[in-house]
């Protein structure tokens, strides 16, 4: 996926089904996630398309997720593909087991949406590396 | 009086004289049972951060963003709570920890404490999420 200013430029060119994506927005803000509006609102206010929006977050998301990640490389190394497949199996396991308390599973659901407490400064979401 | 602590953790139910949100520093009327959700220093003084809770059950009154907890305690109430009560995790208070608060005769500074059944950690962390009681937590200097 690249960035495009151009809605209809971008749609046509998406012929390979591997690298597009459809995604579907709720039709409000909530905690699972913005708006379509507000999807079209923040792009709109950058003068790009929703989509390009979309790529530009994951970008940046990748960047303060990924450890030392570069763009100019164009695929990821072993070892941040390792990283990535350390995070899945350790959510599996935690998935599998149940909470004994109130703040673990509590803390257990902020470290997978993002939603901000300073205590947890070494979540991701915040844009921060572990 | 300040209170005893007796080691509350996060999802204990206790009772408190629930203020007005014009009066936030003095007891209202009725001892609400409420969730407790952490502990913080206010002005120097220990406050308890607590949620909403009622047991006057109506119909339609379950918050619109999932931010509440309807729990139903036939047994283990340990005399805090009985039958429904809802829990309403929008409405997050600092209350001081003192018998004004959180005693029923506002004297005694021994607490009676209901623990939430672990089938519900869950459902109530959903709910909590769903108000962002993080956010309030982190407001009000609780650590998690």
């Amino acid at each position: 996926m690249h960035e495009n200013n151009n809605k209809q430029e971008l749609v046509s060119s998406s012929t390979d089904k591997e690298n597009s994506f459809t995604v579907t927005l709720e039709s409000i803000n909530s905690a699972f996630g913005i708006s379509a509006d507000t999807l079209r609102a923040m792009a709109n206010s950058y003068g790009i398309t929703p989509e390009a929006m979309l790529v530009r977050a994951a970008t940046t998301w990748a960047q303060a997720d990924i450890p030392d990640f570069d763009l100019d490389s164009p695929e990821l190394t072993l070892a941040q593909v390792e990283h990535l497949n350390q995070r899945r199996a350790s959510n599996d396991a935690l998935a599998t087991s149940q909470p004994t308390t109130l703040a673990e599973a509590f803390k257990r659901l902020l470290g997978g949406t993002g939603e901000n407490h300073e205590n947890e400064k070494s979540s991701p979401r915040n844009g921060r590396h572990n | 009086m300040k209170m005893k602590n007796p080691a509350l953790v996060m999802g204990d139910i206790i009772r408190a004289w629930v203020p007005f949100d014009e009066s936030p520093k003095v007891a209202g009327p009725k001892f609400r049972p409420v969730i407790f959700l952490g502990e913080t220093e206010i002005d120097g003084l220990t406050h308890w951060v607590v949620a909403y809770g009622t047991s006057k059950m109506e119909a339609h009154k379950e918050t619109k963003n999932g931010g509440d907890l309807i729990v139903n305690f036939t047994e283990g109430g340990n005399g805090v709570i009985h039958g429904e009560s809802r829990f309403d995790f929008n409405r997050v208070f600092a209350l001081p920890a003192t018998a004004e608060m959180f005693s029923v005769n506002k004297k005694q500074s021994s607490l009676l404490v209901a623990k939430l059944p672990q089938h519900l950690f869950q459902p109530a962390a959903e709910a909590m999420q769903h108000a962002k009681v993080g956010q309030k937590l982190s407001r009000l200097g609780v650590r998690l």
